[in-house]
C-alpha cells in the first residue's frame, strides 16, 4: 500500500529549505495525525538518505547514511495516509540513473509523485554558494570562485557542484523527465522586501499544508554572513585547516563562529556580485525564465522573482575587505571562543570533581574487610603453581579475564 | 531508420555506438559512423560509454587477452556476460562529486541547458575512474560471500617457544599468516618479541598501504606530509619505543630486531621452525592501492565499517591479488626527515643492545631516487582489469 501522493522537494540550496525542513520535522507527529508523513527520526534524516542515494561522501557523515534511502523509501511505500513528503536540497544534483532509482523506489509510476523545486534569483544564489563553500572549510577567493562558475566548460569541482544544484532548467529536465509537467512545481523565493511569511505561504501551497495545524516557531536556520565575516572565516580556514580536524571545525567554526556569532553582525556590507558578473547572471536568469515559461510547470509564486532586481546591492569585494571591519569581526570571534573555552574549562573542572568523588568511593569499597580478605587469598594463590592453575580455571569458567591489563 | 531518426541522425548514431560497445567494439566516438534505431533521447552518459569502450579495448589488448579468442571473449550474442557487464556500466552513476551525466558531442537531445556535450575521448581520466569505481563497489557488495566460518581453536603446544611479532604491519601480517598456514603457532616456553623492520622509507610505505587496506584512505602524499608536519612516526614503526615496551615485559635479551626486506626466513628460525618457508613478499602496486582508496570512499557509504573490512578482506583484496608492484617512494622534500628519523632509531636501538638479525644501518634509506607518482591511466586499467575478472568469475 502506498500513499496517495508523494511530494519530493529536491532543492535548491539557500531557498529557505532549512526552515521548511525544521517545521516539517518538529511537526512530524502532528502531521502524521493529519495524514501527512514526514519520515525522519532525526532532523538530517533526509540529508543522509540523499547521501546514500547519490553515494556521496560528506566529511565522514556518510557512514551514518548506509541504507538510509531504502529505509526512507520503505516508510513512504508503507504509509497509508494521503501524502508523504521528502525534502533535501542536495537531491538537486542527482543523476538521471539515481533519479530513476529514487522514483521507482517510491512507487513510480503507480504512485502519484510530485517534484517541487524552490528557486531564488541567481544574483543572490552565487554569493550564497561561495559563502557555503567557505563555511565548509574551502579557501578559494571570491574572484576565482566566480571565474570557475562562469567557465563554460564547468570542469572544476566547484562549477560541477554549483550548476548541479543551481541550474534550474537542467535540474527540472532531470527530475521532471518522467513526470507530467503539472506534477512539477516551481516555488519562487520572493524578492527582498516581501512579507516574511510569503515564502512559507508558498511552501504551504506547494506541499498542500494549508489549513493544517502546525507550529511554525522553530529555531533552525542557515543564516548568512556579511563581507568581512566571510573574509574572516576564509582566513581562519587558510591558517588552521591543516590543524583543525573536521569533527572540531563543524561545532567551533561553522556553528559557533559563523552561525551563532558572526551572522548576528547585520550592519556589515552584504555579499553581492561585481557589475560584470551581475550583467552575465541577469542575462542567464532571463534565459531560464523564458525556458521555464515554455515548459508549463506549476509555478507557485511568480517567475519574475527569478529576475534580479534592477537596483543591485553595492559590490564590496570580499577578497579585499576593509581591515577595520574584519578586525571588529575577529574580536567578536575571539570573544566567542574565549567564552566557549571558559565553558569547556568549567565542564572539565566538574568532570574532574566527579572523577575524584568516584575514586574516593572506589577506595572506600576497597577498604572493606571482605575485599581485603579476597585480595589476600588471590595474592597468596598467585605465588604457587597450583594456585595459578586454580585461578586460571576460575577465570576461564567466569568467562572473562579479571587480570590487570 | 525511422523518420524520427532521420530528423535527428545524431541520436541514431549514439544508439548505434551503444550497440557497438555492447557487442565488444572499441571504436572511438569520433570515428564511429554506424547507426541504430533510436530508443529515445536519453542516451547513456558519455563517461559511462567511454568506460565501456576502454574496457573493450583493454579486453582486446595483449595485456589482458593473451591466448584468448578475442571475439568470443567480448560481446555479442555469443557472450551475454560481456554485454551484461557493459550494460551495468552504462546504467551506473558515478558516485560522489564529479561531472554529471554528459551528452555526446554531435547529439542534440533538445535542451539548451546543462553541461556542454563532450567528445568522450577527451574526458579526464579521473572521471572515468569514478564511474568504474562506482560499479566496482556495487559488485564488491554483491559478491559478499557472507560470514567467514570461525577458524578452529588453535592447538597450543606449551613446550614450543612463545613469540609475538611487532614492527612493519604489512610484513608482520604476511609473516604471521604464512607461519599460521604452515601450522606454526606460538607456544608458552621462553617467550620472545620479534620486531620486523626494513628501511624506514619502505616501512612508512607499508604502514600507509596497510591502512589503505583497512579502510583508511588518505593519499600517500597527504599522509606522509602530515607525519612530517607533526614530526612523529607512526607508533608501530617507532621501533625504539616498541622495543622498549616489549623489553619492559620480557627483558631486553628477549627482544629481537630482524632487519630484512624479506624477513620470513629469519623470523622462522627465531621461533624455532627448521623447515624452509616461502620467503617471497609482494605488495599491491601503487595503482592498485589508489584504486582501493577510491573504493574505500564509496564503500563507506554503502556498508557498515565492520562489513567494509570484511568485504576488503574477502572480496576486493583477493580480486587484486595479481596487481602487485613496487612500494610508494618518499618524495624528495621529505627524504631528509625520513633519514633523520631512521638514524635516530638506528642509534637508539644500537645503544639499547637488543639482539639483531641483519644490519641496523639498513634502517636508513639509501635510495634517493625520485619515485614517479601513480599514473591515473594505470589506476583506470586496474579498475577495468578487475571488472573483467569479475565477469570471468560470474560466467
Amino acid at each position: 500500500m502506498s500513499p496517495k501522493r508523494v511530494i519530493l522537494h529536491v532543492g535548491t540550496p539557500k531557498t529557505g529549505t532549512s526552515y521548511l525542513q525544521d517545521v516539517l520535522f518538529s511537526n512530524r507527529d502532528s502531521l502524521a495525525g493529519q495524514g501527512v508523513l514526514y519520515p525522519a527520526d532525526r532532523f538530517d534524516g533526509h540529508f543522509l538518505a540523499a547521501l546514500d542515494l547519490m553515494r556521496l561522501p560528506w566529511g565522514g557523515l556518510e557512514t551514518q547514511a548506509v541504507g538510509a534511502w531504502d529505509q526512507l523509501a520503505e516508510k513512504v511505500r508503507d504509509w497509508q495516509g494521503s501524502t508523504a513528503i521528502i525534502s533535501h536540497e542536495i537531491l538537486a544534483t542527482a543523476s538521471r540513473t539515481q533519479i530513476r532509482k529514487a522514483l521507482e523506489s517510491l512507487g513510480h509510476p503507480d504512485t502519484e509523485i510530485h517534484v517541487v523545486l524552490s528557486a531564488r534569483d541567481l544574483v543572490r544564489q552565487i554569493p550564497a554558494e561561495w559563502q557555503e563553500n567557505i563555511k565548509h572549510r574551502r579557501t578559494i577567493s571570491y574572484r576565482r570562485f566566480l571565474a570557475q562558475v562562469q567557465d563554460p566548460d564547468r570542469t572544476g569541482r566547484i562549477a560541477t557542484w554549483f550548476w548541479g544544484v543551481q541550474e534550474i532548467p537542467d535540474i527540472l529536465n532531470r527530475w521532471g523527465a518522467e513526470l507530467d509537467p503539472s506534477r512539477v512545481h516551481v516555488v519562487t523565493v520572493p524578492k527582498p522586501g516581501a512579507p516574511k511569511t510569503l515564502l512559507w505561504e508558498r511552501f504551504a501551497d506547494a506541499f498542500s499544508l494549508d489549513g493544517l495545524d502546525l507550529d511554525l516557531h522553530v529555531e533552525r536556520a542557515n543564516p548568512s554572513l556579511g563581507v568581512p565575516e566571510t573574509a574572516l572565516i576564509r582566513r581562519i580556514n587558510k591558517t588552521s585547516n591543516a590543524d583543525v580536524e573536521p569533527g572540531a571545525y563543524r561545532p567551533l567554526v561553522r556553528e559557533l563562529l559563523a552561525h551563532q556569532t558572526l551572522s548576528k553582525r547585520s550592519d556589515s556590507p552584504r555579499l553581492a556580485l561585481p557589475p560584470d558578473v551581475w550583467t552575465w547572471a541577469d542575462d542567464l536568469s532571463h534565459a531560464w525564465v523564458d525556458e521555464l515559461r515554455e515548459r508549463r510547470y506549476d509555478v507557485v509564486g511568480d517567475l519574475d522573482d527569478l529576475i534580479p532586481d534592477s537596483s543591485p546591492v553595492p559590490f564590496s569585494d570580499p577578497d579585499r575587505p576593509r581591515h577595520r571591519e574584519v578586525n571588529a569581526a575577529a574580536l567578536e570571534a575571539i570573544r566567542a571562543l574565549l567564552l566557549e573555552g571558559a565553558r569547556m574549562r568549567q565542564v572539565e573542572t566538574d568532570l574532574r570533581d566527579e572523577l575524584r568523588e568516584t575514586q574516593i568511593a572506589l577506595e572506600r569499597a576497597y577498604l572493606r574487610p571482605t575485599y581485603r580478605a579476597r585480595e589476600k587469598i588471590v595474592r597468596s594463590a598467585e605465588d604457587k603453581g597450583w594456585g595459578r592453575r586454580l585461578l586460571g580455571f576460575y577465570r576461564r569458567v567466569r568467562g572473562r579475564s579479571s587480570r590487570p591489563a | 531508420m525511422t523518420s524520427a531518426d532521420q530528423e535527428n541522425p545524431g541520436i541514431a548514431r549514439a544508439w548505434g555506438w551503444v550497440d557497438h560497445l555492447r557487442a565488444g567494439g572499441d571504436t572511438p566516438w569520433a570515428d564511429f559512423a554506424g547507426a541504430s534505431v533510436s530508443r529515445g533521447n536519453l542516451v547513456p552518459g558519455a563517461i559511462q560509454l567511454e568506460v565501456a569502450r576502454r574496457l573493450n579495448a583493454l579486453a582486446r589488448s595483449d595485456a589482458f587477452g593473451q591466448a584468448r579468442q578475442v571475439d568470443s571473449a567480448l560481446g555479442g550474442a555469443d557472450n551475454p556476460g560481456h554485454a551484461r557487464l557493459v550494460d551495468q556500466i552504462l546504467e551506473s552513476s558515478g558516485p560522489g562529486r564529479g561531472q554529471p551525466d554528459l551528452e555526446l558531442v554531435g547529439v542534440h537531445s533538445g535542451s539548451r541547458f546543462g553541461p556542454r556535450p563532450v567528445d568522450p575521448a577527451q574526458l579526464p581520466t579521473h572521471e572515468l575512474i569514478r564511474a568504474a569505481v562506482g560499479l566496482l563497489a556495487e559488485l564488491v557488495v554483491e559478491h559478499d560471500p557472507g560470514a567467514t566460518p570461525e577458524p578452529p581453536p588453535r592447538l597450543v603446544r606449551p613446550w614450543r617457544r612463545g613469540w609475538s611479532l611487532y614492527g612493519d604491519p604489512l610484513a608482520v601480517s604476511q609473516v604471521r599468516g604464512t607461519l599460521s598456514r604452515a601450522g606454526v603457532e606460538p607456544g608458552r616456553r621462553a617467550p620472545i618479541a620479534v620486531i620486523v623492520a626494513d628501511d624506514l622509507a619502505a616501512m612508512l610505505a607499508d604502514v600507509w598501504s596497510w591502512r589503505v587496506q583497512h579502510a583508511v584512505n588518505p593519499s600517500w602524499r597527504w599522509w606522509l606530509s602530515d607525519r612530517v608536519r607533526r614530526d612523529r612516526l607512526p607508533r608501530v614503526v617507532d621501533l625504539p619505543r616498541v622495543a622498549a615496551n616489549q623489553a619492559a615485559r620480557l627483558g631486553a635479551d628477549r627482544v629481537h630486531i630482524v632487519v630484512a626486506q624479506h624477513p620470513l626466513p629469519a623470523v622462522a628460525r627465531l621461533v624455532g621452525v627448521r623447515r624452509p618457508v616461502d620467503a617471497t613478499r609482494v605488495g599491491l602496486s601503487p595503482e592498485a592501492l589508489d584504486l582501493v582508496r577510491h573504493l574505500n570512499v564509496v564503500l563507506r557509504v554503502l556498508v557498515t565499517p565492520e562489513r567494509h573490512q570484511h568485504l576488503l578482506d574477502s572480496v576486493l583484496l583477493p580480486w587484486l591479488a595479481d596487481e602487485t608492484g613496487r612500494r610508494r617512494g618518499v618524495p624528495p622534500r621529505h627524504q631528509d626527515w625520513v633519514r633523520q628519523q631512521a638514524e635516530r632509531m638506528r642509534d637508539e636501538l644500537r645503544v639499547a643492545g637488543y639482539p639483531v638479525v641483519g644490519d641496523l644501518d639498513a634502517l636508513v634509506p639509501t635510495d634517493r631516487r625520485r619515485e614517479p607518482g601513480t599514473d591515473e591511466t594505470g589506476v583506470l586499467d586496474v579498475a577495468l582489469r578487475t571488472l573483467l575478472k569479475v565477469k570471468e568469475i560470474e560466467s
